[in-house]
Formats: C-alpha cells, structure tokens, sequence
C-alpha cells in the first residue's frame, strides 16, 4: 500500500512538472536564441497572474487564459527592444545581472501597483473536485493545466521543427553569422521568440493563480524551479527541457514523500550533480561564449 | 609609494568619519556599523567578480554561512566567548568554501554563475527549513556580545570601533593581495584565461584560491552582522540579499579597489533616506542597478575616475607606435640564453588526432636540434596548428608522444608544459588587451619565478623581475611603449608583444 | 526557490507621511506647550508600530495597520493624549530579523516612547527581546505563541491576542460536544515556525487527554504554496478528522486546495482570521475554527467600530484590525491614568489588572503575572450554502467562551502549565 502512494506522490510531482515546463521552456527559448539568461522571466509570471486578476473581472477565466499572455506579450516587446537587444553581444554576465536587477524592478513595482499583501484569487467552480484514474487521484484542475502545457509544448514543437520560421531560428541558434550572411535579418525573429517565451511565462501565471496566492514575490520564487530545470535539462535544448521538467518534479515529489522540508533541498542537489557530471546538462549543446 | 597605500588611507579616514557623519543626519552608530559590515563583504564579492571575472550570484551563502556558524559555535560551544566563535566562523567558511570551489570551478563562465545560485538557494531552503539546526524562520537568537577587556562591545560606538578596526585590518589584506604577484594574476585570468594558462599559471588552482579567500571575507563580514544584531537568520542568505551585494559592487565600481565600499555606502544612505519618503525604495535602487549596468558598468569610481580625467587630462600621445626607442643589434637577454644542450630538443612521434570522423593530425612525426630553426609548410587544413595544439598542450593526442629535452610533455596540461621550458605564441594575436605592455610581458616572467603564488608581497619588491622585463622589452624594440595599452597597438605591435610574452616564459 | 519577499525598510501608505505628521504634532504640540507650562512636555508621543505587510500574514498586516491608525486618529481627534498628539510609526517588519533591527531603529532613531504591534509569533519573539534589552514597553498584539507568555516571557512585553492554549480550548469544547475527538484519528498540518510548533504541542495535549489518535502531524514550511504532497499524505492516512495547526495564508491555500481536490474527510483548526477566512472563499470552508473577535458581535462599542471602519476603509473590519485598535486605547487609557509615558508606571498600572473596555461583552484586564490580556473568545462555523447574501457574511460565529458565569481565565494556562518567570 505504500509503495501505491509513493507512486502517486511521484505521479503529483509530473502533473507539477507540467507547469514547470511552461516557464523552463520559455527561458530556454529566450536563451537558445538571444543568448541570454533572462532572470526576469519569473516578472513576467507574476505579472501574468496579477494582470489576470484584472482580466477575469472582465471577461471570466476562459477568455483570460488567451487574453492574459497576449497582454504580457506585448510587454515582452518593449522588453527586448529597449533592453535585451543592448546585450545580446556583450558579456553574458551583463545580462545576468541587468535582467536580475529588472526583475527586483518588476517585484517592486508589482508591490507599488497592486499593494505588498497577497491577493486572493478563485477558481472556477467547474474546475474544482478530483478525477480518479484507477488507485491514483487527479484534481481535475491540475489535469487542465497539464492539458493545456501539452497543447502549447506540441505547439512550439511544431513551430520550431515544422515550419520556415522555425528552421530560420534554430540556424540562427547555431550561427547567427551564417544567418546574417545569407541574406536573413534575424531580429524580427529573435523578436518573436522573446515573445513568445515571455507569454508562455504569463500563461503559468494565468493557470496557477488560483491554486495558490497573488503576491509579489512569486515571480522571484518560481524563477529558480525554472533555471534549475533549464540547466539540468541543457541551456538550449527543447527535449531536455521536457525530460528536466520531468525528473524535477519527479524527484521533487518523492522527497516531499519521505522528508517533505527537504523536498526543495533536493532540486538544488539535483541540479548540482547534473552540471559536475555533465556542465550542459542532459541534453545541452556546447555554447562556446558561455564557458 | 604614497600612491600604493593611499586605499588604505582612504579606508582609515573614512571609517573615523562615517560615524559622526551619520549621527550628524540624524542616523545611528548600529547604521554605519552595518555600512562597514556591507562594504567587507562587497570587498570580499569583489576579488572574485571585479579582479579574477568570476561573477558570484550567491554570495549571500557565505554570508549566511559565515553567520550560522559563528551563531551555533557560540550557542553550543564557546558560550561566553567572542572570539571563539569568530575564528571558528572564519575557519569553517574557508573550509567549506575549498571543498564547494573545488567542485564548482570546474565550470567556467555562465554555468559557473548559475551554479552559484543554486548554491545559495540551496542554502536558503537548509536555513529556512532545517529548523532543528538553523532556527528556520526564526532564526537562532540568544546570541551575546561580551566584554574584551575594558571594551564593552555591548555599547553601539564600541562594536563600530572594533568593526572598523576589523574592517581596515582586512582591507589592509586586501590591498597586498591585490597588489601581489598571486593578485596580478588573477587579472590576467579575468583579462584573458587561456593565455594566462599557456603562460604557465596553473589557473584552476589560482581560481580557487581567489574564491577561497573572497567567500570567508564575505562569511567573515556576516559573522560579524550576527553579533550586530544577535540572531542569525535566513534572511542573511537570500539570493534577493546576493543580487543587493552584487548591486553594491556594480554600482560603486567592481575595477577599483574601494569602488564596493563605495557602493555599499550608496546603498545604505539609499535605503535610509528614501525609505522616509517613499515605501517603494528598492524600487529605485533597482533602476539606479539597472542604470548603471547600461550605461555605466564601471560604475560610481568609473565616473569618478572619468571626471578626474577631464580635470586633469592625461599628456596627449601620438600613435603608440612612435614612442619607440629601437636598438640594432642587441644581443638575447643573458636570462633567456638557456644552457646549451645538443641534440634533440623537441621531438613528436606518431602524433595523431581526430576530431570526430575528421583526422586532424594523423601519424606526424617532428624532431627539432638545439639551434636550429624549423619550419613546417603546408597547405590549409593540413593540420599545422593543430599540431602546433597538441604539442604545446592545448589538445591532448589521440595517439603518440611528444618528448621535450627526452622528458614527456605529452598528456600534461598547457601550464606545465609552460613550466617544462616550452613556450608558443598565437597565430591569432592572443594578448591581454586589457593590460600595458608592460605588464603582458612581466606576467610571463613573472610565472617563471619561484613567489608567483606569494599574495602578500608587493609585485614592486621584485626588482627582478622587472630588470629582466624591461631588458625584454629593450631587446623587442618595445622600450619607451611601457604603458601603452594591448588593445592600442597596431597589428604589428601586437605580433611583437605575443612573441614577447612567449619569450618571456624562458623557454 | 520560496523566498520571503525582502524589502528590509518600507513605509505604508496607510501611515500619513512622517514628515507631515511630525509637522502637524510638532505645531500642535508646540501650541499647546505655549498654553500648558511646566509639566506638560510639548510634541508627540511616538509609537513605534511594527506589523508584517508582505508575506503569508502580509493581508492581516494591512488590516492591523488600518485599525491602529483609525484609534489614532480618533484619539488624536478628541485632544490627544495628555495634551499630546499620538503619532504611530508603522513598518513592514517583514521577517524576525528585519523586525528587530527596525525596532532596534525606532528605539535609538525615531525615539519611540513605546513598541506596538506584530502578528508573527517569530517577530513579536525578537522584538520583545529588543524592547527588554531597551527598557521599553512591548505590547504584542496579534503573536498567539504560548511560550512568549511562558519561558521567553520578560516584564516590559504584554500580550493581547488569545494564546495558542484558549485557541485550542475554544475549540476542543465545541469539537467535544460534537463527537469528533474520542476514539477518532486525527490527521495534523502545522506551520513549521514557532507559532506552529507551539500549537501543535498544545494541540497535542488536547487530543491526548480526549482520546484522539494523531496519526500523523506535517510541518509545513510558511512560503509554502503547493499543498498537493499533503493531501496525497492525507489521502494515505485516511484518518477521521483533519485539524489544521497552520497560519496566515497557508491556511487559505490549504483550504482552497483542498476543496480543489474534493477530499472527504471534515477540515476544523486552531487558528483561523477571519480576513484568512474570507480568502479561502465561500463554498472552500468549512468545520470549527477559534476566534478572537468578529464583526457580527452586538454589543454596542463593536458595532460602533465596525460601522466606522466601513465607512473609512470601504471594508469590514477583521479580527487584526479591531485588536490593534483597542489595544492603542488601552495604552491611552494607561498614558491618561498615570498621566506618564514613563515605562516603569504603565507597567504598573497593567500589572494591577486594570480593566479595560474591548468592545465585547466583558470588561478585560492583564494577567499580572504573565502579562497576558484575560478576554473573551469564540468558536465559529460555516453557514450552509444559500443562507446568507455578502460573501463576508458565510461564516457563524458561537457564544462568547468563557461563558459570562464563568471566571475569564477559565481557558487560560494554568501557573502548572506556564513557566513564564520575570
């Protein structure tokens, strides 16, 4: 009987994987082609949640789940034009630590806009109560979350993999030079990416507010499950971004079983025997600038 | 002389003033103590980001750790004591620090710094929810301060006169690391890695030591912070906490020595005095961070530094070049004259190497006499500088062996083959463009002698050194260029200078 | 990484700025220093009022803002206090740490006359150990840790809020009278700091001595916002009852989550704010909770206050917010019968169990020697669906315990239970 439940606890942990991937693989997308780490993605989550707030009040929580990431998108413009676009050839760490310093901008002015106390958020009665599938127990919101982070996943798959602007983007992962050389501007793509990246973060925010509470620094909170993800998986590559997201929430979830205080600990761990035993992760390709 | 030890005046004057400038604005001695607190453990951050490139974004550990340790020592060890606890503090960082550098500087660059933030994360969650060791949330409280001798620390002014003192004595430290040959090279890792490396500095070790010595400043400073406020709580190792020391050192200058006091001084007068008018201080402190890192990333010593040029503008050079002072026909510096040995000095055999399906190399054999010159021609793609690679150690061969004076080099990294007496310039003019010539080329004099690990003398003392760096210079044509920058040469200044630099390994 | 929200120093909006309230007081004190000569001391009385705004009680914080300023303001309205204005200094305290190095500042800086405030049990710790250290008076307001009023207890700090033992007594009476503790096993969630630990301990004890089973007790770290591990726990436990030992906000995620998942076991607890319950939502919540104070008390003063604070703060007041404002009453009340801001003379007065009026049914006084504020508590529960028309309206509050013919300090600990030595 125990063995079921720590199977379950594992199982819990996947469903929470899914909402992991959702930010993990934005951050990896803004990586693979800009070339940076943008530590203010966590802001963009929290802005999703927070802008959502606003919107159901409008429109009701099914329409927010589209509207919401359009929004931030938006956002995310302004964002790569006015300040990713100033690093993308300088030294990595500047752009670590400008995208860590917005995103301590972004927590403030979160604070400013929307009050330092948390903020309540529901859910939709249709949503609530639990699925059974078998001896395992769903709630069937996680379910829908899962659902949704597999449409969007076999979404970017297929935009990356199947389509011209896909095949433009992962050439100009590899040799943005090359790119250029062949006669393709690629900064209306990398636009796009950024986009793109930044709006999948703000659909998490969407998805999870009414699970757990608004508040400020949530965005800080959430960024280092998303980079722990990204590195184990490999800066840069969309399936080890799936299998990190994954194992995380796996090994996450069986912790949490046995020692439910450390089951945060053991992320770090993980992440830290991962980059010893293989610095680019599962299934990361070598980078040259980055090491 | 006066210009070398001028920090540490800089340092003294302004820990006797900062106090009565505080108090004289209506702020506390418990404010400039923690003012001094940051700024030790900027510094600290500072040797490991500004001097050696290595960007820590989870400083905060240390500090953490530093504080933790010193708390718990003193809670279940040494309980009337201060200095007890302090030294175990400091050993226990350092300990800690050599056995978590010597796993994580494996990885260079970007990986390095995320690895550092996992690390404080990780630290974050033992501090926050071990709650049996760490207090959790709560923090471990109960901590006391003691008398020593006729000071009592318990009295505000005397725990900041003890941490200043403390301050300035570590400050002192710093600036003979700074300024010794162990201190130089860690700039020359920061301006250009692999060269340092083919100069023959064993970096990894050098890296290592660096971040050693930055981690227990920092873990030093939080030590003290636990006495200031006795608890020692998870707050002190956030990665929020890593990103505000960070900020400290970007903004007050992470290339001058005392930029990072500087910047600890901004941050705190910051939250102090903006903290009465608007609730959203880091709000604006977090623009002013995001300011400086675009448009100033030397930060508030770089504009000093750059008004002081306007002020007094440096003489006005022509063309680098020009300043030369060209001797014909000087014979090679007596230092590079190695003892004659006849016979084969370098010799290759079967060296191969391949690169996935492409074979690079394949079977080269190579044998060079004692005095004589050897040209090796070929086609592009022939596999010249890979062979070049292989024997100089930035490869390993597949197969095959490279013998130096009949000793194996082959297989041994790029530093001891340096070591051995083998020397290699670059095809691709690989110098620090950072530094002066000068100091390029008495780098690699420098790794040649016994003291390039001492931290604690000055580069100065080393008369000689610098005779055989400027004899070098003279014998290259480069005398009266000195100071003139890597980056400023003409393409054929710099050939002269990369030659030099692999002269000066003494090969 | 769960991470507190770190912004060491912050003022709230809901404190007039400093500058401008120092402004009025130092001219209105200054007017009345012309008029009144000698004894009277012109300016403000300076309150140093430390509340957490961010984090897990950050929503409470905001009400016991709004609820020390309304007194203020009425106080300072009606004269002042001896002739002086009050003027209160609120600020985020953030964590224990920050907290005690503002009320470090405020002491030495700002100097502050007296401490006010603080819901978390981890800060109300430090900053009674500052106020000690300082000689300065600490009113603790919302901490409900047992052992601030036991072993870490000292003379300058006095506690208002019900402490974690009355919580569980006024609870455990009406769990009793259901049914729901002998021979039931109970599972238990506790927030793993030291107000969770000490209810659970307390929580414990109950159980023990009614023949309950504790089959299983999770500590829950406070920035905790998946609940989905423990529920699986809790699935694997099949137990009985679920009692929850956590604070702030944990407990509207847990409740929220729990109704999320749909178990079926009955959800009651020992500590619950009524601003905590709103949050989880109507149709979320449901079993026995404790509480301190509510809105729908009839006694005339409660009505009163909560009819003005709707009117000033466009909400209904919780629980935070109408202890923070009777507490800054009693301490003028104190301030107006010594006619002293001396330290030593308020302790005095408290200390002689004074009585104080709450707003509730029964006068309240201080425990000598504990130092703990002997008052009234109430059980409540959830209205069925359908019964009721605001949202804030969902919950049904019992009879005040100790029942009027009982003594006060019925539910309180007994001098065998407190080890509190000053």
């Amino acid at each position: 009987m125990e063995f079921i439940f720590l199977l379950e606890q594992a199982v819990n942990g996947l469903v929470l994987s899914g909402y992991y991937l959702l930010l993990a693989l934005g951050l990896s997308l803004i990586f693979s082609v800009g070339g940076i780490v943008n530590l203010a993605h966590g802001a963009f989550y929290a802005i999703g949640a927070y802008l959502s707030l606003e919107v159901i009040q409008v429109t009701g929580f099914a329409s927010s789940i589209f509207i919401t990431p359009v929004l931030v998108g938006l956002l995310g413009i302004l964002f790569e034009r006015f300040l990713l676009r100033r690093f993308y050839n300088a030294d990595p760490i500047l752009s670590l630590l400008v995208t860590f310093g917005l995103a301590m901008v972004a927590e403030q002015a979160l604070r400013m806009i929307w009050g330092a106390a948390p903020l309540p958020s529901n859910m939709p009665p249709e949503f609530k109560g639990n699925v059974m599938l078998g001896e395992f127990m769903f709630s069937k919101y996680r379910l829908f979350i899962l659902g949704v982070v597999i449409v969007v996943l076999s979404g970017i798959w297929v935009l990356l993999n199947k389509t011209a602007f896909g095949r433009v983007v992962r050439a100009g992962v590899q040799r943005p030079d090359m790119v250029a050389v062949l006669g393709i501007r690629l900064q209306p793509y990398m636009t796009a990416i950024v986009v793109l990246g930044v709006a999948t973060a703000a659909l998490g925010g969407v998805l999870f507010g009414p699970i757990a509470i608004v508040h400020p620094a949530m965005g800080t909170e959430i960024m280092t499950v998303a980079f722990v993800v990204v590195v184990i998986g490999g800066l840069g590559s969309f399936w080890g971004v799936v299998l990190a997201a994954l194992l995380v929430g796996v090994v996450r979830g069986i912790t949490i079983h046995f020692q439910p205080a450390a089951g945060e600990a053991s992320m770090y761990i993980l992440m830290f025997i991962v980059l010893l035993l293989r610095p680019r992760g599962l299934l990361g390709e070598r980078i040259e600038r980055f090491e | 002389m006066k210009h070398k030890h001028r920090p540490l005046l800089i340092a003294a004057a302004a820990l006797v003033a900062l106090p009565l400038v505080f108090t004289s604005i209506g702020l506390t001695y418990d404010a400039a103590t923690v003012v001094v607190i940051l700024a030790l453990a900027a510094m600290g951050l500072n040797l490991l980001v500004g001097y050696t490139g290595l960007v820590s974004f989870g400083h905060s550990a240390w500090f953490g750790i530093g504080g933790y340790a010193a708390a718990l020592a003193q809670l279940h060890w040494f309980r009337d004591q201060m200095l007890m606890p302090f030294l175990f503090a400091i050993v226990f960082t350092a300990v800690l620090s050599l056995a978590v550098g010597f796993v994580i500087l494996r990885r260079r660059g970007v990986y390095f710094s995320l690895l550092t933030l996992a690390l404080c994360a990780l630290t974050f969650a033992i501090s926050f929810r071990w709650t049996s060791l760490t207090g959790g949330e709560g923090g471990l409280g109960g901590i006391e301060r003691f008398s020593f001798g006729p000071f009592d620390l318990n009295q505000h002014a005397t725990y900041y006169a003890m941490t200043a003192l403390v301050a300035w004595l570590v400050v002192f430290l710093l600036l003979r690391i700074v300024r010794s040959p162990f201190g130089h090279v860690l700039v020359a890792i920061r301006e250009n890695t692999q060269r340092a490396t083919f100069q023959g500095y064993p970096i990894d070790r050098y890296k290592l030591v660096a971040f050693v010595l930055s981690a227990t400043i920092t873990g030093l400073a939080g030590a003290l912070m636990v006495y200031l406020h006795r608890l020692a709580a998870a707050e002190s190792t956030t990665v929020a906490f890593s990103g505000e020391l960070l900020a400290m050192v970007v903004i007050g200058g992470m290339h001058h020595f005392l930029g990072p006091a500087l910047g600890a001084l901004f941050y705190a007068l910051f939250r102090e005095l903006f903290s009465i008018y608007t609730d959203n201080w880091l709000l604006w402190f977090g623009l002013v961070f995001v300011g400086f890192i675009i448009f100033s990333p030397q930060g508030l010593a770089g504009i000093w530094a750059k008004l002081r040029a306007r002020w007094n503008p440096p003489p006005t050079d022509s063309a680098a070049m020009s300043k030369r002072k060209i001797y014909e026909g000087l014979p090679l510096p007596e230092f590079l004259r190695p003892q004659s040995r006849p016979g084969v000095v370098l010799e290759a055999q079967n060296l191969s190497k391949h690169f996935g399906g492409i074979r690079a190399v394949e079977r080269n054999h190579l044998s060079v006499e004692a005095g004589q010159v050897h040209a090796l021609i070929g086609p592009n793609g022939a596999g010249k500088t890979t062979t070049f690679n292989l024997i100089s150690g930035m490869f390993e061969p597949d197969e095959g062996e490279v013998r130096l004076h009949g000793r194996v080099i082959s297989g041994q990294s790029a530093d001891r083959i340096c070591q051995q007496g083998l020397a290699r310039s670059f095809q691709i003019t690989n110098l620090f463009k950072g530094l002066t010539i000068y100091e390029n080329l008495r780098l690699s004099l420098q790794a040649r002698h016994a003291d390039r690990f001492n931290f604690w003398r000055d580069v100065d003392d080393y008369a000689d050194i610098h005779a055989e760096t400027r004899e070098l210079m003279k014998f290259l044509g480069l005398e009266g260029m000195e100071q003139v920058g890597g980056a400023d040469l003409s393409y054929g200044g710099q050939r002269l200078v990369d030659l030099g630099i692999a002269l000066g390994s003494k090969p | 990484m769960d991470q507190h929200d770190h912004t060491p120093e912050s003022t709230p909006e809901v404190s007039a700025s400093r500058r401008q309230l120092l402004a009025t007081g130092l001219a209105l004190g200054g007017s009345m220093a012309v008029s009144m000569p000698l004894w009277a001391q012109s300016g403000p009385i300076k309150i140093g009022h430390l509340t957490p705004m961010t984090g897990f009680l950050g929503a409470l914080g905001e009400y016991a803002a709004q609820g020390i300023k309304m007194a203020a303001d009425e106080i300072n309205a009606s004269g002042g206090v001896l002739g002086r204005q009050l003027e209160v200094l609120t600020e985020d305290s953030v964590n224990p740490q920050v907290a005690a190095t503002k009320a470090q500042r405020m002491i030495e800086r700002d100097q502050v006359a007296f401490l006010m405030g603080e819901i978390s049990s981890a800060s109300a710790l430090t900053i009674s150990q500052v106020a000690a250290r300082n000689k300065k008076l600490f009113m603790s307001i919302g901490a409900r840790s047992d052992v601030l009023r036991g072993k870490d207890c000292n003379r300058y700090t006095f506690h208002v809020d019900i402490p974690v033992t009355v919580m569980v007594n006024a609870v455990g009476q009406a769990l009793l009278r259901d049914n729901m503790v002998r021979g039931k096993r109970i599972f238990s969630l506790t927030a793993d700091y030291l107000f969770g630990h000490d209810l659970s301990k307390v929580a414990r004890k109950f159980w023990a001595n009614n023949g309950g089973t504790l089959v299983g007790d999770e500590l829950v770290p406070t920035d905790a916002t998946d609940f989905s591990p423990y529920l699986v726990k809790i699935r694997q436990a099949r137990p009985d009852l679920i009692a929850s030992n956590l604070a702030g906000n944990q407990v509207t995620n847990f409740v929220k989550q729990y109704a999320e998942f749909g178990l079926p076991y009955p959800v009651v607890g020992f500590n619950l704010n009524t601003a905590d319950a709103w949050a989880a939502g109507e149709g979320n919540l449901g079993g026995i909770w404790p509480t301190v104070w509510h809105h729908e008390l009839q006694t005339p003063g409660s009505k009163a206050f909560v009819a003005n604070f709707i009117k000033r703060f466009n909400r209904v007041p919780e629980n935070h917010a109408w202890i923070e404002y009777v507490s800054l009453r009693m301490l003028a009340q104190a301030i107006n019968a010594t006619k002293s801001v001396d330290t030593d003379k308020i302790i005095a007065y408290f200390e002689s169990e004074a009585e104080f009026d709450i707003l509730k049914g029964r006068k309240a006084y201080f425990r000598s020697w504990d130092h703990q504020l002997m008052q009234e508590a109430y059980p409540f529960t959830v209205k069925p669906k359908g019964t009721y028309k605001e949202k804030w309206d969902f919950l049904k509050f019992g009879e005040a315990v100790p029942a009027p013919n009982q003594p006060l300090d019925l539910l309180a600990t007994t001098k065998e239970e407190n080890t509190c030595k000053m």
